[in-house]
């Protein structure tokens, strides 16, 4: 299976098998060289065949006495050589009979007539087929009338042995007289019309036919003739050709037949293939009107042909296969291009994200000096220097004591004094203990509670108290805000 | 024809995982296309977002300005890096340069100082001067020169004459903690 698929998709699917007997000489042949092959009795033709358009076109003729088996290899080896050809198509001419059948009857399709032709002859013979032959049928053009040929199988193997000792593959064993003869009724029926009678003759036989609109007459022929033999054969037949009648003549006995034909006077004489030096071959490589019936007798192992509409198939599948690498190579680098933008992305965003984090810490940290800053702040609202206020105090107890005296009045005396903060409060605890006059203690506190009014310090509790030989004076006192903004 | 009816069907079937080839490959591209396009839109709002964080920063930190100045006036004299010894050591010098006399020096650690309704660690000092009232007056004021941030948070003044005792119970903050 893997072989049909490189075929197919090497397009080699689509160049026939020189083997393959259904497909003409013609396409099989159209880029490579094929040597034709006469076999005569008395020796081989070889002539180089190439095909342009459909057509064939023949090289100069080679010939080779017949000198044994080994001779007529070496000598075709040896041309096809010389004409690179690696196939050949052979032309038997001896080894034939040719009989008028009513009963032949024609194929649904041209491959159907050569597998017919090959496997069961007997259907379209319409008759069993005659014993160790291989058969060809040249129909009448409109009617149910046909010249079967029969070739006789030692002839056939004699072609097929002469190739495989050439060792060339035979691409076709074909009979030259029968192929001339469906040439001619096929390509010139209008010229043979209403009635002709066909002369063909080659280097060793004459074959004789006369043909009408509706009919075909007793086919009669003379193969493996000599030169000396042919000749009579021949004066004899056109001897017997009607006179003032129509005659279709291929002549390549070298025997100048018109000649003879002019000689009787009164008849005309068609030579449509005068200028062909071989029409015999032509007839072969033309396969007109089907592909020649192909005479080889074993086994063809050709490799299939694959149809004109499947060429889609390769070009589908190599257009997508370079729309594959193309666009798969494209994506691929796309896309390697597209995830190595990505990770460069990642990566930014994972130095940005940082640069953010690292920037979000300055800021954490800004937040955090300022509130380390508002903590020390408050810390020192709440703790204003003591000196200060005790040397005010001191200044204050003092003043009243000199007023007393000045106005000879008593004085106190200061027992104790202490200042309590309150824990992380700007709160102040103020005690003093005077020993004295309760007028001049009196005097004292209202300083000391007017000092603490002029410094801003709000009361929260005041209390006097008696104490032993004097007065306890306490405030509690909110402290005021010192430092400002 | 028939040889090549299943070689065809098998090259369209290739030529068919082929083309799912592309479609799979096209796919794949389009996704990192848009892969990356995301990534690039990340990449971009990570890129405002940092310009807006440097941006807030930048400002903040112009307006951290005074309260930076200000700790690093005050920074300084943070007792954090302090010893008890040193403080003493001071305490005692001051008291000798203001002719008094130190005793009863006592001091407790603690964590629990509360303030600002947190728990501040602090170093609390207990120094009793004995001398004349206007040099504890000068020792107490040369106290809070040298030691700014400390909090004298009581004083107590016992005796008279020239035997005047200042009890003095300071508080030093260790670390302002604003977290």
């Amino acid at each position: 299976m893997i072989q049909p698929c490189l075929d197919l998709a090497l397009g080699r699917a689509f160049t026939p098998d020189s083997q393959d007997m259904f497909v003409s000489l013609a396409r099989r042949f159209a880029k490579r060289p094929l040597a034709a092959v006469t076999m005569y009795k008395d020796g081989l033709e070889a002539v180089a065949v190439t095909f342009a358009g459909g057509q064939a076109k023949f090289g100069s003729a080679e010939f080779s006495n017949a000198t044994g088996d080994d001779a007529d290899a070496n000598f075709l080896r040896a041309f096809a050589a010389k004409h690179k050809a690696r196939d050949c198509v052979i032309n038997v001419t001896t080894g034939y009979t040719a009989s008028l059948s009513s009963r032949t009857r024609r194929a649904e399709s041209p491959s159907e007539a050569l597998l017919l032709m090959r496997d069961n002859p007997d259907r379209l013979l319409g008759e069993p087929a005659a014993h160790a032959c291989r058969h060809s049928i040249a129909y009448h053009p409109t009617h149910s009338f046909a010249v079967v040929f029969a070739h006789r199988d030692s002839d056939i193997s004699a072609a097929m042995g002469l190739a495989a000792r050439s060792e060339l593959r035979l691409a076709r064993v074909q009979s030259g007289m029968s192929s001339l003869l469906m040439y001619v009724l096929n390509k010139y029926w209008a010229q043979l019309t209403p009635e002709a009678e066909l002369l063909l003759a080659d280097r060793g036989s004459v074959f004789y036919l006369s043909v009408s609109e509706a009919s075909l007459g007793r086919p009669l022929f003379d193969v493996g003739l000599k030169e000396t033999a042919l000749k009579q054969a021949i004066t004899e037949r056109v001897g017997k050709l009607k006179a003032g009648g129509k005659v279709l003549l291929v002549d390549t006995s070298g025997l100048d037949i018109a000649a003879l034909l002019n000689e009787r006077g009164g008849m005309t004489v068609l030579t449509p293939l005068a200028e062909e030096p071989q029409p015999a071959l032509r007839a072969i490589c033309a396969d007109d009107p089907a592909v020649g019936y192909d005479l080889y007798s074993g086994e063809r192992d050709a490799r299939p042909f694959a149809p004109a509409r499947m060429r889609i198939v390769p070009f589908l599948f190599w257009g997508v296969t370079a729309a594959t690498i193309a666009v798969v190579g494209t994506n691929t680098v796309r896309e390697s291009y597209a995830k190595g933008l990505s990770e460069h992305y990642k990566a930014q965003v994972t130095a940005l994200s940082a640069g953010k984090d690292h920037q979000e810490q300055i800021i954490s940290d800004i937040k955090a000096r300022g509130k380390t800053a508002q903590m020390m702040y408050d810390w020192l609202e709440i703790s204003p220097p003591t000196q200060k206020l005790m040397v005010q105090i001191t200044t204050e107890m003092a003043a009243a004591n000199k007023e007393a005296l000045s106005e000879s009045r008593p004085i106190v005396q200061v027992d104790s004094l202490s200042l309590n903060l309150n824990e992380g409060q700007p709160q102040m605890r103020v005690a003093i203990v005077l020993l004295g006059d309760a007028s001049a203690a009196n005097r004292v506190f209202q300083r000391i509670s007017a000092l603490f009014s002029r410094l801003g310090y709000t009361t929260i509790d005041l209390k006097q108290t008696l104490v032993p030989q004097g007065f306890r004076y306490e405030h509690v006192l909110n402290m005021p805000k010192t430092l400002g903004s | 024809m028939k040889s090549y009816t299943l070689p065809a069907g098998i090259l369209l079937a290739v030529t068919g995982l082929l083309g799912l080839g592309i479609t799979t490959s096209l796919k794949h591209a389009g996704q990192a296309s848009a892969q990356a396009n995301a990534d690039h839109s990340d990449q971009i709002a990570a890129s405002a977002d940092l310009d807006r964080a440097r941006a807030n920063a930048n400002r903040m930190e112009k307006q951290a300005k005074p309260a930076d100045d200000f700790l690093a006036l005050w920074q300084v004299n943070l007792s954090n890096d302090t010893t008890i010894d040193d403080i003493f050591d001071r305490l005692d010098k001051l008291a000798i340069a203001n002719v008094l006399s130190p005793s009863g020096k006592n001091f407790t650690n603690s964590s629990q100082y509360f303030f600002d309704g947190k728990q501040l660690p602090v170093l609390s000092v207990d120094i009793t001067v004995a001398g004349d009232y206007a040099r504890t007056l000068s020792w107490l004021g040369a106290v809070e020169s040298s030691f700014p941030l400390a909090r004298v948070q009581q004083i107590s003044y016992t005796g008279t004459g020239s035997s005047i005792a200042l009890a003095a119970h300071l508080i030093f903050p260790r670390k302002f903690n604003s977290k």
